[in-house]
């Protein structure tokens, strides 16, 4: 992220707002998704109308009323998803279409503020002649020279794309809780390990622990407690530590030997 | 063990929950419906939450409250200082004030579109005079099959050429089909206006050489092209006249921005230009039905008499069309300066 990806505005209370401007990847993927839909509904809603049998008839003669009606919904229907889907969701839905929602993307006016309806509606009948010229693909080109990937309709509408992470309060906290939470357990284990290094230990206990670390599944419940107290018991004796002596058995042979790695079989 | 943020965080939750609420609140239902304590609540804790920003940003260095907070204050902020009007602005005040009010104001531009259009029509008229040719030509478009068979079958096939049962579909149809041709001629203003003047010009010409064809071709016929044109062209035609006027500002931002830059000027004549735009549809959208319905009405009475009351109705309807554009919008001009007053003077302590 470089600095001239990001929009700052002062507010007059004298704070600065900053906003990410969108990429061009990000815009293009919300199109191709936004396209995808509008695709699908227009599909979806002929083969309705199909199988309804309200689009087959050859001349307004025969045209039953039944079928003028569901005729003329489906004339506004499609025509609302062609000529009116950008328009509507930007207006109504914050500056998203559902494709902008889902790549978390909104229309903004230059300061960061909600785009208008004006705004809304100047850049969507401009997309007319930018969906023109990308059809012979100058409106890339636009939008990778101007200063905050804008395409004419936005120049138009003095409109930006800017990334919207909305976080709500909940998340925020519980992100400074984990944070708290990883701070005090490092610091926690950094202690432990700072006080089972002290341990006397030789090289031949490590190696029994190990060994009997990676078996002890295999070995017969009785023996695999009895082996892990009788060696826990002997390295406790060496514990100054109460909070450590306290630990289960295994789970201080497991500890010693994380700090004391050594190869089984060695 | 908590940290500084948490203890902060801890500190702040409810305010910041309650501010959601309460911007959550005005964005959908506006901010009409606060009670005075409530709009106090509103400007402590956005000012709570602006500090805390620069806090999260500078102090706490936080990424995440600053991009919560960011965001917050972010939507508090164009709540207070609003260029957004509510979802629920009325369309009947729109028609009301804005729309006539705005066409008063660009009455120049809409004087070029309908000079063009006339200009055009004279000249296809002319043109049909000269070389019948034009005629043919026209007859062409896919769209002016039905006139070609109206001209050839005679005038007592002519009210029928719409079934009762096809009203609705035709309606519907004309409308959003006309909806669309002013939307590519607003925005056909983006290349200089060009596109505009050829939407004009094209439509004006076809409309005077078929009228020629029509008028020229028999008395009875004479009746029959005013009849069947003039009850929905008298909405008609204005509006494209309207939506030509909004592609021409369009180049006139680009063209000639005066005292402003050119993208402020582009934005300022855009913005014009989509509310003539709104009004136009509306325009449509009343024209198509009367297109669809109205137009090829046929009851049971001698077709001159119908003939005339039909273009009687075009009459008092275009006279009617024209007072509003001249006056609509006068009487709200006091209120809208009231309620300007009370925006900017909205003191929040």
């Amino acid at each position: 992220m470089t600095a001239s990806d990001r929009i700052a505005v002062l507010t007059s209370e004298n704070v600065r707002l900053s906003y990410t401007l969108a990429g061009l990847g990000s815009r293009m993927t919300a199109f191709i998704i936004d396209s995808i839909l509008i695709t699908l509904g227009i599909f979806g809603i002929s083969i309705i109308f199909y199988l309804g049998g309200s689009i087959r008839f050859s001349d307004f003669e025969d045209i039953s009323k039944g079928m003028s009606v569901a005729l003329a919904i489906y004339i506004a229907v499609t025509t609302f998803l062609i000529w009116g889907y950008y328009f509507f969701f930007e207006w109504i839905n914050w500056g998203q279409t559902p494709g902008k929602q889902i790549m978390g993307l909104r229309v903004a006016m230059a300061d960061g503020a909600p785009a208008d309806i004006g705004a809304c509606a100047v850049r969507n009948v401009i997309r007319i002649v930018d969906n023109a010229l990308a059809a012979v693909g100058i409106t890339i080109f636009i939008m990778i020279f101007t200063p905050r990937y804008q395409r004419l309709g936005d120049i138009a509408a003095g409109t930006v794309v800017v990334r919207r992470r909305r976080l709500t309060i909940d998340e925020v906290i519980s992100a400074s809780r984990a944070a708290d939470k990883k701070i005090s357990s490092q610091l926690e284990s950094d202690k432990t390990a700072r006080s089972l290094s002290k341990i006397k230990i030789t090289e031949a206990e490590i190696n029994l622990i190990v060994r009997f670390l990676t078996r002890r599944d295999s070995l017969p419940g009785h023996l695999r407690s009895k082996f892990a107290k009788d060696s826990a018991d002997r390295l406790r004796s060496r514990i100054t530590d109460e909070e450590i002596k306290s630990l289960d058995d295994e789970d201080l042979l497991q500890k010693i030997s994380n700090i004391n790695p050594q190869e089984p079989g060695q | 063990m908590a940290s500084e943020l948490t203890k902060f965080l801890m500190e702040r939750e409810l305010s910041y929950r309650r501010l959601e609420d309460l911007i959550a609140r005005a964005e959908t239902k506006g901010l009409k419906g606060f009670h005075r304590e409530e709009l106090r609540e509103l400007g402590h804790l956005y000012r709570l939450a602006s500090s805390d920003l620069a806090r999260a940003r500078y102090v706490l260095r936080s990424p995440m409250l600053t991009e919560y907070l960011n965001e917050l204050v972010g939507r508090a902020h164009h709540l207070i200082h609003r260029r957004r009007q509510p979802v629920y602005y009325g369309i009947v005040k729109f028609m009301a004030r804005d729309f006539p009010v705005t066409v008063r104001r660009e009455y120049r531009m809409i004087l070029l579109s309908v000079a063009l259009i006339l200009g055009a029509g004279i000249v296809g008229g002319i043109a049909y005079s000269i070389d019948n040719e034009w005629g043919q030509l026209v007859m062409a478009q896919p769209s002016l099959r039905q006139y070609e068979r109206e001209l050839t079958e005679g005038p007592s096939q002519l009210a029928t050429a719409i079934p009762e049962d096809a009203m609705l579909v035709m309606s519907t149809f004309i409308i959003f089909n006309n909806i669309r041709a002013c939307i590519v001629a607003i925005a056909g203003g983006f290349f200089y206006g060009i596109g505009t003047l050829f939407a004009l010009i094209f439509n004006g010409f076809l409309l005077g050489v078929i009228g020629n064809m029509f008028i020229t071709r028999d008395i009875n016929y004479d009746l029959y092209w005013w009849s069947g044109i003039l009850p929905h062209g008298v909405l008609e035609i204005p509006a494209i006249c309207i939506a030509g006027a909004g592609g021409f500002l369009i180049a006139r931002g680009l063209l000639v921005p005066g005292k402003y830059s050119r993208g402020d000027a582009l934005r300022i004549e855009g913005r014009t230009a989509m509310i003539l735009l709104g009004g136009v549809m509306v325009l449509l959208l009343f024209a198509g039905i009367i297109e669809g319905f109205i137009t090829p009405f046929k009851p049971n009475i001698p077709i001159v008499l119908l003939q005339w009351i039909k273009i009687l109705f075009a009459a008092i309807l275009f006279s009617g069309f024209i007072y509003y554009l001249l006056n609509a919008g006068t009487a709200y001009q006091d209120e809208d300066r009231n309620e300007l007053r009370t925006t900017t003077h909205l003191r929040l302590d």
